[in-house]
Protein backbone atom coordinates (compact mmCIF):
# COMPACT_ATOMS: atom_id res chain seq x y z
CA UNK A 1 0.00 0.00 0.00
CA UNK A 2 2.95 2.19 0.55
CA UNK A 3 6.59 1.74 -0.75
CA UNK A 4 9.46 2.33 0.84
CA UNK A 5 10.20 5.20 -1.17
CA UNK A 6 6.65 6.51 -0.39
CA UNK A 7 7.04 6.14 3.22
CA UNK A 8 10.54 8.04 3.29
CA UNK A 9 8.63 11.07 1.80
CA UNK A 10 6.13 10.55 4.53
CA UNK A 11 8.79 10.90 7.34
CA UNK A 12 10.06 13.94 5.34
CA UNK A 13 6.93 15.45 5.50
CA UNK A 14 7.03 15.54 9.46
CA UNK A 15 10.43 16.59 9.12
CA UNK A 16 9.52 19.86 6.91
CA UNK A 17 6.16 20.33 9.73
CA UNK A 18 8.41 19.85 13.03
CA UNK A 19 11.26 22.62 10.90
CA UNK A 20 8.17 24.89 9.66
CA UNK A 21 6.53 25.18 13.59
CA UNK A 22 9.86 26.03 14.73
CA UNK A 23 10.94 28.86 12.21
CA UNK A 24 11.56 31.68 14.55
CA UNK A 25 12.13 30.31 17.79
CA UNK A 26 15.08 29.67 19.83
CA UNK A 27 16.33 27.13 22.44
CA UNK A 28 14.41 29.23 25.03
CA UNK A 29 11.21 28.99 22.84
CA UNK A 30 11.53 25.43 23.04
CA UNK A 31 11.82 25.44 26.77
CA UNK A 32 7.87 27.67 27.31
CA UNK A 33 5.81 25.17 29.88
CA UNK A 34 1.95 24.72 28.46
CA UNK A 35 -0.39 26.07 31.34
CA UNK A 36 -1.51 22.67 31.85
CA UNK A 37 -0.07 19.43 32.27
CA UNK A 38 2.15 18.58 29.14
CA UNK A 39 5.08 18.56 27.44
CA UNK A 40 6.96 21.43 26.24
CA UNK A 41 8.55 21.85 22.83
CA UNK A 42 11.82 20.88 23.99
CA UNK A 43 11.06 17.18 24.82
CA UNK A 44 8.73 16.56 22.48
CA UNK A 45 11.08 17.49 19.71
CA UNK A 46 13.73 15.63 21.65
CA UNK A 47 11.14 12.21 21.96
CA UNK A 48 10.80 12.64 17.69
CA UNK A 49 14.59 12.81 17.28
CA UNK A 50 14.95 9.90 20.18
CA UNK A 51 12.31 7.80 17.87
CA UNK A 52 13.93 8.33 15.19
CA UNK A 53 17.09 6.76 16.65
CA UNK A 54 15.06 3.33 16.62
CA UNK A 55 14.09 3.98 12.87
CA UNK A 56 17.47 4.44 11.48
CA UNK A 57 18.70 1.41 13.41
CA UNK A 58 16.01 -0.62 12.23
CA UNK A 59 17.19 0.50 9.06
CA UNK A 60 20.54 -0.72 9.21
CA UNK A 61 21.83 2.82 10.01
CA UNK A 62 24.37 4.59 13.20
CA UNK A 63 22.26 6.11 15.61
CA UNK A 64 22.56 9.37 15.78
CA UNK A 65 21.87 10.63 19.42
CA UNK A 66 23.20 8.31 21.76
CA UNK A 67 21.43 6.27 24.57
CA UNK A 68 21.88 8.51 27.21
CA UNK A 69 19.92 11.67 25.55
CA UNK A 70 17.36 8.86 24.00
CA UNK A 71 16.75 8.08 27.71
CA UNK A 72 16.30 11.32 28.56
CA UNK A 73 13.77 12.42 26.12
CA UNK A 74 11.99 8.34 25.96
CA UNK A 75 8.53 7.37 26.71
CA UNK A 76 8.07 8.10 30.54
CA UNK A 77 11.18 10.21 31.00
CA UNK A 78 10.75 13.35 33.37
CA UNK A 79 9.38 16.25 31.70
CA UNK A 80 11.71 18.87 30.66
CA UNK A 81 10.57 21.73 33.13
CA UNK A 82 13.85 24.30 32.68
CA UNK A 83 17.36 24.07 31.11
CA UNK A 84 20.22 21.62 31.70
CA UNK A 85 22.54 19.47 30.18
CA UNK A 86 20.93 17.22 29.88
CA UNK A 87 19.14 18.42 27.00
CA UNK A 88 20.03 18.91 23.49
CA UNK A 89 19.40 22.62 22.69
CA UNK A 90 17.15 22.99 20.01
CA UNK A 91 19.01 24.25 17.06
CA UNK A 92 20.81 20.50 17.46
CA UNK A 93 17.59 18.82 17.63
CA UNK A 94 16.32 20.10 14.46
CA UNK A 95 19.88 19.44 12.92
CA UNK A 96 19.16 15.93 14.18
CA UNK A 97 16.18 16.01 12.86
CA UNK A 98 17.39 16.84 8.99
CA UNK A 99 20.45 14.37 9.24
CA UNK A 100 18.14 11.70 10.45
CA UNK A 101 15.94 12.17 7.19
CA UNK A 102 18.63 12.04 4.76
CA UNK A 103 19.72 9.07 6.21
CA UNK A 104 16.79 7.62 6.51
CA UNK A 105 15.50 8.86 2.51
CA UNK A 106 18.55 7.21 1.55
CA UNK A 107 18.29 3.84 3.52
CA UNK A 108 14.47 3.25 2.50
CA UNK A 109 15.08 4.10 -1.52
CA UNK A 110 17.53 1.19 -1.19
CA UNK A 111 15.29 -1.15 0.39
CA UNK A 112 13.80 -3.30 -2.11
CA UNK A 113 9.76 -3.80 -1.26
CA UNK A 114 10.50 -7.15 -0.09
CA UNK A 115 12.42 -5.91 2.64
CA UNK A 116 9.62 -4.52 4.65
CA UNK A 117 8.14 -7.78 4.96
CA UNK A 118 11.58 -8.72 6.87
CA UNK A 119 10.96 -10.14 10.78
CA UNK A 120 12.92 -7.46 13.29
CA UNK A 121 13.73 -7.58 16.97
CA UNK A 122 11.38 -4.84 18.05
CA UNK A 123 9.64 -3.68 21.13
CA UNK A 124 6.30 -4.54 18.98
CA UNK A 125 6.41 -8.32 19.58
CA UNK A 126 7.32 -11.26 17.71
CA UNK A 127 6.72 -11.53 14.07
CA UNK A 128 7.11 -7.76 13.65
CA UNK A 129 7.93 -7.14 10.20
CA UNK A 130 10.35 -4.23 9.08
CA UNK A 131 7.18 -2.41 7.35
CA UNK A 132 5.07 -2.51 10.58
CA UNK A 133 7.64 -1.29 13.03
CA UNK A 134 7.99 1.38 10.79
CA UNK A 135 4.69 2.40 9.62
CA UNK A 136 4.10 2.06 13.87
CA UNK A 137 7.03 4.63 14.16
CA UNK A 138 5.63 7.00 11.42
CA UNK A 139 2.20 6.87 13.52
CA UNK A 140 4.04 7.88 16.59
CA UNK A 141 6.31 10.75 14.95
CA UNK A 142 3.05 12.31 13.11
CA UNK A 143 1.10 12.05 16.86
CA UNK A 144 3.83 14.69 18.03
CA UNK A 145 4.17 16.31 15.15
CA UNK A 146 0.82 17.61 15.25
CA UNK A 147 2.01 18.83 19.09
CA UNK A 148 4.39 20.98 17.61
CA UNK A 149 1.61 23.51 16.52
CA UNK A 150 -0.05 24.20 19.88
CA UNK A 151 3.75 24.37 21.40
CA UNK A 152 4.52 26.65 18.84
CA UNK A 153 1.54 28.99 19.87
CA UNK A 154 2.93 29.36 22.98
CA UNK A 155 5.57 31.66 21.91
CA UNK A 156 2.84 33.70 21.20
CA UNK A 157 3.98 33.87 17.43
CA UNK A 158 0.11 33.99 16.58
CA UNK A 159 0.82 33.04 13.35
CA UNK A 160 -0.98 29.75 11.03
CA UNK A 161 2.03 27.53 9.28
CA UNK A 162 -0.09 25.21 8.23
CA UNK B 1 5.15 -2.43 1.07
CA UNK B 2 3.58 -1.48 4.21
CA UNK B 3 0.18 -3.70 4.22
CA UNK B 4 -3.13 -2.30 4.88
CA UNK B 5 -3.57 -3.95 8.21
CA UNK B 6 -0.84 -1.24 9.14
CA UNK B 7 -3.00 1.64 8.17
CA UNK B 8 -6.28 0.00 9.68
CA UNK B 9 -3.84 -0.16 13.13
CA UNK B 10 -3.02 3.84 13.08
CA UNK B 11 -7.21 4.05 12.34
CA UNK B 12 -7.66 1.88 15.52
CA UNK B 13 -5.19 3.62 17.17
CA UNK B 14 -6.69 7.24 16.34
CA UNK B 15 -9.52 6.33 17.47
CA UNK B 16 -8.53 4.82 20.51
CA UNK B 17 -6.53 7.84 21.65
CA UNK B 18 -9.11 10.29 20.68
CA UNK B 19 -11.64 8.11 22.68
CA UNK B 20 -9.28 8.17 25.77
CA UNK B 21 -8.43 11.76 25.43
CA UNK B 22 -12.18 12.79 25.72
CA UNK B 23 -12.94 10.09 28.62
CA UNK B 24 -14.99 11.70 31.17
CA UNK B 25 -15.23 15.20 29.51
CA UNK B 26 -18.39 17.16 28.60
CA UNK B 27 -19.55 19.05 25.37
CA UNK B 28 -18.38 22.27 27.37
CA UNK B 29 -14.68 20.94 28.03
CA UNK B 30 -14.24 20.96 24.48
CA UNK B 31 -15.01 24.15 23.81
CA UNK B 32 -12.22 25.50 26.16
CA UNK B 33 -9.67 27.53 24.34
CA UNK B 34 -6.06 26.88 24.66
CA UNK B 35 -4.56 29.84 26.24
CA UNK B 36 -2.62 30.99 22.53
CA UNK B 37 -3.61 30.64 19.37
CA UNK B 38 -5.50 27.09 18.17
CA UNK B 39 -8.65 24.95 17.61
CA UNK B 40 -10.43 23.80 20.97
CA UNK B 41 -10.92 20.12 21.15
CA UNK B 42 -14.66 20.45 18.96
CA UNK B 43 -12.97 21.35 16.41
CA UNK B 44 -10.04 19.25 16.28
CA UNK B 45 -12.44 16.30 16.79
CA UNK B 46 -14.67 17.50 14.28
CA UNK B 47 -11.91 18.15 11.81
CA UNK B 48 -11.10 14.31 12.20
CA UNK B 49 -14.78 13.54 11.64
CA UNK B 50 -15.00 15.57 8.38
CA UNK B 51 -12.00 13.98 6.83
CA UNK B 52 -13.32 10.27 8.32
CA UNK B 53 -16.51 11.32 6.04
CA UNK B 54 -14.01 11.82 3.22
CA UNK B 55 -12.80 8.71 3.42
CA UNK B 56 -16.01 6.73 3.23
CA UNK B 57 -17.02 8.49 0.60
CA UNK B 58 -13.42 7.86 -1.24
CA UNK B 59 -14.59 3.78 -0.26
CA UNK B 60 -18.15 4.31 -1.82
CA UNK B 61 -19.42 4.33 1.61
CA UNK B 62 -22.34 6.38 3.29
CA UNK B 63 -20.74 10.03 4.71
CA UNK B 64 -20.75 10.17 8.24
CA UNK B 65 -21.55 13.85 7.94
CA UNK B 66 -23.56 16.16 5.47
CA UNK B 67 -22.30 18.84 3.73
CA UNK B 68 -22.86 21.99 6.67
CA UNK B 69 -21.14 19.86 9.48
CA UNK B 70 -18.56 18.96 7.11
CA UNK B 71 -17.78 22.63 5.87
CA UNK B 72 -17.84 24.23 9.37
CA UNK B 73 -15.23 21.64 10.82
CA UNK B 74 -12.98 21.17 6.90
CA UNK B 75 -9.40 23.01 7.07
CA UNK B 76 -9.65 26.62 6.56
CA UNK B 77 -13.07 26.84 8.60
CA UNK B 78 -13.69 29.70 11.43
CA UNK B 79 -12.54 28.25 14.68
CA UNK B 80 -15.00 27.32 17.12
CA UNK B 81 -14.87 30.04 19.47
CA UNK B 82 -18.63 29.14 21.61
CA UNK B 83 -21.42 26.72 21.68
CA UNK B 84 -23.98 26.76 18.76
CA UNK B 85 -26.31 25.29 16.35
CA UNK B 86 -23.69 24.86 13.79
CA UNK B 87 -21.71 22.11 15.99
CA UNK B 88 -21.84 18.31 16.79
CA UNK B 89 -21.71 17.86 20.12
CA UNK B 90 -18.74 15.90 21.73
CA UNK B 91 -20.81 13.26 22.37
CA UNK B 92 -22.04 12.97 18.47
CA UNK B 93 -18.62 13.38 17.53
CA UNK B 94 -17.41 10.45 19.53
CA UNK B 95 -20.26 8.26 18.19
CA UNK B 96 -19.86 9.39 14.83
CA UNK B 97 -15.73 8.60 15.12
CA UNK B 98 -16.69 5.16 16.67
CA UNK B 99 -19.00 4.47 13.66
CA UNK B 100 -16.73 5.24 10.93
CA UNK B 101 -14.43 2.79 12.21
CA UNK B 102 -16.48 -0.46 11.60
CA UNK B 103 -17.00 0.83 7.65
CA UNK B 104 -13.53 1.64 7.23
CA UNK B 105 -12.11 -1.69 8.36
CA UNK B 106 -14.46 -3.62 6.59
CA UNK B 107 -14.07 -2.04 3.03
CA UNK B 108 -9.94 -1.95 3.82
CA UNK B 109 -10.03 -5.50 4.31
CA UNK B 110 -11.70 -5.85 0.67
CA UNK B 111 -9.61 -3.69 -0.97
CA UNK B 112 -6.76 -5.06 -3.48
CA UNK B 113 -3.98 -4.11 -5.82
CA UNK B 114 -6.21 -2.41 -8.58
CA UNK B 115 -8.80 -1.37 -6.42
CA UNK B 116 -5.75 0.61 -4.31
CA UNK B 117 -4.53 1.89 -7.46
CA UNK B 118 -7.69 3.07 -8.95
CA UNK B 119 -7.73 7.25 -9.12
CA UNK B 120 -9.39 9.23 -6.60
CA UNK B 121 -9.40 13.09 -7.02
CA UNK B 122 -7.48 13.84 -4.22
CA UNK B 123 -8.57 17.05 -2.35
CA UNK B 124 -6.55 20.05 -4.04
CA UNK B 125 -8.42 19.05 -7.10
CA UNK B 126 -5.53 16.42 -9.24
CA UNK B 127 -6.05 13.05 -9.08
CA UNK B 128 -3.92 10.23 -6.88
CA UNK B 129 -4.27 6.62 -6.15
CA UNK B 130 -6.72 5.07 -3.44
CA UNK B 131 -4.10 3.91 -1.35
CA UNK B 132 -2.02 7.42 -1.38
CA UNK B 133 -5.07 8.90 -0.43
CA UNK B 134 -5.67 6.70 2.57
CA UNK B 135 -2.30 6.74 3.76
CA UNK B 136 -1.96 10.90 3.93
CA UNK B 137 -5.51 10.84 5.80
CA UNK B 138 -3.86 8.34 7.84
CA UNK B 139 -1.22 10.70 8.62
CA UNK B 140 -3.53 13.63 9.08
CA UNK B 141 -6.26 12.14 11.36
CA UNK B 142 -2.61 11.23 13.74
CA UNK B 143 -1.33 14.41 13.33
CA UNK B 144 -4.44 15.87 14.94
CA UNK B 145 -5.18 12.96 17.53
CA UNK B 146 -1.93 14.07 18.86
CA UNK B 147 -3.38 17.53 19.83
CA UNK B 148 -6.37 15.86 22.08
CA UNK B 149 -3.98 15.31 24.54
CA UNK B 150 -3.09 19.35 25.29
CA UNK B 151 -6.46 19.59 24.52
CA UNK B 152 -7.60 16.63 27.24
CA UNK B 153 -5.13 19.09 29.81
CA UNK B 154 -6.84 22.62 29.08
CA UNK B 155 -9.88 21.21 31.98
CA UNK B 156 -8.00 20.73 34.52
CA UNK B 157 -8.22 17.08 34.45
CA UNK B 158 -4.13 16.77 35.27
CA UNK B 159 -3.67 13.04 34.03
CA UNK B 160 -1.82 10.87 32.09
CA UNK B 161 -3.81 8.81 29.68
CA UNK B 162 -1.19 7.21 27.21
Amino acid sequence: MITPKELAAAFGRNASICASQCKGLDHADSLLQPAHRGNCLNWVLGHIVGSRDTILQALGAEAIVGEEKKARYGYGSNPVLADGDDLLRLEELLSLLASSQETLAEKLSALREQGLGEAVDSFMGEGTTLGQLLFFLYFHETYHTGQTEYLRQLTDVNDKVI
Amino acid sequence: MIPVQSILDSFERNLAFCSRHCEGLSHADSLRQPEHRGNCLNWVLGHIVAYRTTILRALKEQPGVGEAHWSRYAYGSEPVLADGGDLLSLEELLALLESSQATIEKRLKELDADSLAESVEWLWGEDISLGEFLVYLCWHESYHTGQTEYLRQLTGVDDKVI
